[in-house]
């Protein structure tokens, strides 16, 4: 346990180094990386960020057939329609509506979770003109929300356990972690409870 | 006037849903957790007891407080889920309208925590909701 622990807190150390974000916290507990790796609160913290990136590669989407991949394709376009009517709309009425920056890092996710075999998502718009991403399944929700001000906040509910975490849109490493946040959805893709 | 026991862990409390996009959302299986975000800096939650009958009473009671939107259900969750990450679960009834209302109570914390704490509670509140439509024949 400890070995791995220091696999993952040295991963995580390069991250840090790469570039500020991100700040991974999990319920009242943990600010990832810990400032100081020898001592237990912060193994602790790190055993439990590695039980949710385990395994970078293992989370790429799979690859499609034609079929999953016209499906796709139509899933994707309903998605990125109903953010633009929303923006437009907002636009339309003199609301506050998401920047570029926001657009475009919606458009990203979308074509990320369309690429995996997920339930279609919600989205919506918050006063401040923010969009709000949420994506669930049975018993595991991720709430995404892409503001103004390049900040993606995501919070997530697993089984009842409550984490979340802060990028920055502009930044790459969401990117990096969003797959495998999205496989852990995809690994119980099943209908929620009616 | 009707008076309901004490509140207990096994009974539900609904979070009143008058939008209809998200009673859609909601009827499909999906709470989407804006249902239980209120303004940013309030701690209380509306919730009506529903486990307690009164729901015809409730969805008339409901329909006339939005002049621009029609009451379409409830997100339903029980008590003891209703109390989780430190949260507390209040009756408050009010009198003579709505002897079933109660607040769901956010835990306190300092202003920036506690705005980004109010969405992660809003979406475990979410999560842990079922739809509960109004009583059919109520409008």
């Amino acid at each position: 346990m400890l070995r791995d622990s220091t696999a993952a807190l040295s991963e995580a150390v390069k991250c840090r180094q790469w570039q500020s974000e991100p700040t991974v916290r999990l319920q009242e507990e943990t600010v990832i990386p810990p400032p100081f790796p020898s001592e237990r609160s912060g193994i602790f913290g790190l055993t439990r960020l590695q039980s949710a990136f385990p395994d970078r590669q293992a989370h790429a989407p799979r690859k499609q057939s034609t079929a999953e991949e016209d499906a796709s394709a139509k899933r994707l376009n309903a998605i990125l329609t109903e953010l633009s009517e929303l923006t437009e709309g907002a636009r339309a009425e003199g609301r506050a509506s998401p920047n570029d920056s926001a657009i475009a890092g919606t458009r990203a996710l979308a074509k990320l979770c369309v690429s995996f075999r997920l339930p279609e998502p919600t989205i919506d718009l918050n006063d401040d003109g923010s969009v709000e991403f949420f994506i669930r399944t049975r018993s595991r929700g991720i709430l995404f929300i892409l503001r103004q001000d390049d900040l993606l906040q995501v919070f997530g509910d697993f089984e009842s356990e409550p984490w979340r975490a802060r990028y920055q849109i502009s930044g790459k490493t969401w990117k990096l972690h969003l797959p495998t946040y999205l496989a852990s959805l995809e690994s119980e893709s099943s209908p929620p409870p009616t | 006037m009707i008076e309901l026991p004490p509140l207990i862990n096994t009974e539900e409390v609904g979070r009143a849903v008058w939008d209809s996009k998200k009673a859609k959302k909601a009827a499909s299986g999906v709470i989407v957790p804006k249902i239980f975000r209120e303004k940013d800096g309030t701690r209380e939650l509306s919730v009506d007891r529903v486990s307690h009958g009164g729901l015809l009473e409730l969805a008339g009671l409901h329909d006339g407080e939005r002049s621009d939107q029609s009451f379409h259900g409830w997100a339903s969750l029980s008590v003891e889920r209703a109390s989780a990450m430190n949260r507390k679960v209040e009756a408050d009834p009010i009198r003579p309208q709505n002897p079933y209302h109660a607040f769901i109570i956010l835990p306190d914390a300092e202003n920036e925590e506690f705005v980004e704490a109010q969405t992660q509670h809003a979406l475990n509140l979410a999560m842990a909701s079922r739809w509960l439509p109004r009583p059919s024949g109520s409008g």
